[in-house]
């Protein structure tokens, strides 16, 4: 049996034929293994590199773009004018002089990327600063973003301000608008809008040049109100309806306070001229409305 | 992996063996081919170290005696030998004695083949075989015993051992 069987298995064998086929079928195995690794191993690490550096781009960009976008403007006004533009982040992208006086303060205080209560503190200490703080002086800050409150109690609560600080009031983007066009400060915008009251023929141009003091002297004279007072524990006036030490024992203010509250905004009282008055509008029923019956 | 050079060597030294294999179970040329060439892929993907030559040589029996089976297992298969097959495969026509024992050899239980095969083909021990196909000495004994009667009855009879 066992010579039968063999014999007969003999004669089955594996001819050329079929070891052919299987080299080539191993070939094939070998090559598809190794562009497999390397090719498209390759291809999909050189994709997902591009496409790493691609979002890494768009989020720097991303980035960027949000960082450097102006949400809010403060202005500080004195004699010189200097407008702080912040990004959302309440940071300072830009320093912006309105006068001679403010330009040297720019140019010699750098506050680019400083929180903005630091920036005040820094600008307000410094030395170039320190020579409008004199006997009778006018320091108003004034605000312009839809975080008004918080920024205004940000300044107030600085130490600067608390020595310093004469007036912290809100604006509306609006006011900054025309104030550019007069390329006026609009914190000196909003107080020559009131002194036209008592002086209409005033020109932007003589009133830059006044002090905010002098500004507010000249309201004062002609029986305005003015807001806070020339000593430097004056209250911002947008806080809730206080009024303490508020000059003259007047309960509102010529500048039109309502305007800090952006619900007013649409019954036209940016400006302070006949602005919330009284009416109550938008939903906060705070101080500036009562002051402004006042009037 | 392993290099086609070890590749062509091995289609070399065992191409016999795992076409024999392969005759033995599959019914067609195509399956063959297909198991005949998995085999070899299984080589090449194959990971470990053979002690020695035997031990390599019973790595392919047992391998190709593994895809075979799973080939009949997953699809229905011609259970019947097809002639050209046969014929094909057993080049001379005077050959017809050896034809049948071929024949003889394929008709048996899938069980019995590999048994008788590696015994009487390749001279392997029951105990090797009992390794290759994963059976215990003892049952790879019985299974040639077995077999041994079925052939004899199938053959006739003659050269019985």
């Amino acid at each position: 049996m066992l010579n039968k069987i063999q014999e007969a298995f003999e004669t089955v064998k594996a001819d050329e034929k079929l070891k052919a086929s299987a080299m080539e079928a191993v070939r094939k195995k070998l090559g598809g293994e190794e562009k497999s690794k390397s090719i498209f191993g390759r291809r999909i690490a050189y994709g997902a590199a591009v496409l790493c550096t691609l979002v890494l781009a768009v989020g720097i960009f991303g980035f960027y773009s949000v960082y450097t976008s102006p949400v809010s403007y403060v202005s500080i006004d004195i004699n010189p004018s200097i407008e702080l533009v912040l990004n959302r982040f309440n940071r300072v992208i830009e320093t912006n002089a309105y006068n001679d006086d403010g330009t040297e303060i720019t140019e010699a205080v750098d506050v680019s990327n400083m929180d903005y209560e630091e920036a005040i503190e820094k600008i307000i200490a410094s030395e170039e600063f320190s020579g409008y703080l004199t006997d009778e002086y006018e320091l108003v800050f004034t605000v312009i973003s839809d975080k008004q409150e918080e920024i205004i109690s940000g300044i107030e609560s600085t130490q600067c301000y608390q020595r310093y600080g004469s007036a912290c009031v809100g604006a509306d983007y609006e006011t900054r608008e025309e104030a550019r066009e007069y390329g006026m400060s609009f914190g000196k915008y909003k107080a020559y809008q009131e002194l036209l009251k008592y002086y209409p023929d005033m020109t932007p141009e003589d009133c830059s040049e006044l002090s905010m003091n002098e500004i507010k002297n000249l309201i004062l004279e002609s029986g305005g109100q003015w807001t806070g007072n020339s000593q430097n524990n004056s209250r911002c006036t947008n806080s809730e309806g206080e009024t303490k030490g508020q000059n003259s024992g007047n309960s509102g203010n010529g500048q039109g306070e309502g305007s800090g509250n952006r619900e007013q905004e649409p019954s036209g009282s940016g400006n302070g001229t006949g602005s919330g008055s009284g009416s109550g509008s938008g939903g906060k029923h705070r101080g500036e409305n009562q002051k402004e019956k006042n009037m | 992996m392993r290099s086609e050079h070890e590749a062509s060597l091995a289609i070399e030294k065992y191409g016999d063996m795992v076409k024999r294999i392969c005759f033995l179970h599959l019914k067609n040329e195509f399956d063959t081919e297909d198991i005949f060439q998995n085999v070899f892929i299984k080589f090449l993907l194959y990971d470990g170290e053979f002690e020695n030559s035997e031990h390599e040589k019973a790595w392919f029996a047992r391998v190709t005696i593994n895809l075979c089976k799973d080939l009949l297992k997953s699809a229905f298969r011609k259970n019947t030998v097809s002639m050209e097959y046969l014929s094909e495969n057993t080049p001379a026509a005077q050959d017809e004695d050896k034809r049948e024992v071929l024949r003889a050899v394929l008709s048996l239980p899938d069980k019995y083949k590999n048994a008788v095969y590696l015994h009487y083909f390749e001279g392997y021990t029951a105990a090797e075989i009992g390794k290759i196909i994963g059976k215990k000495e003892n049952s790879v004994y019985t299974l040639l015993a077995r077999a041994r009667e079925k052939l004899k009855k199938i053959l006739g009879g003659d050269d019985v051992e």
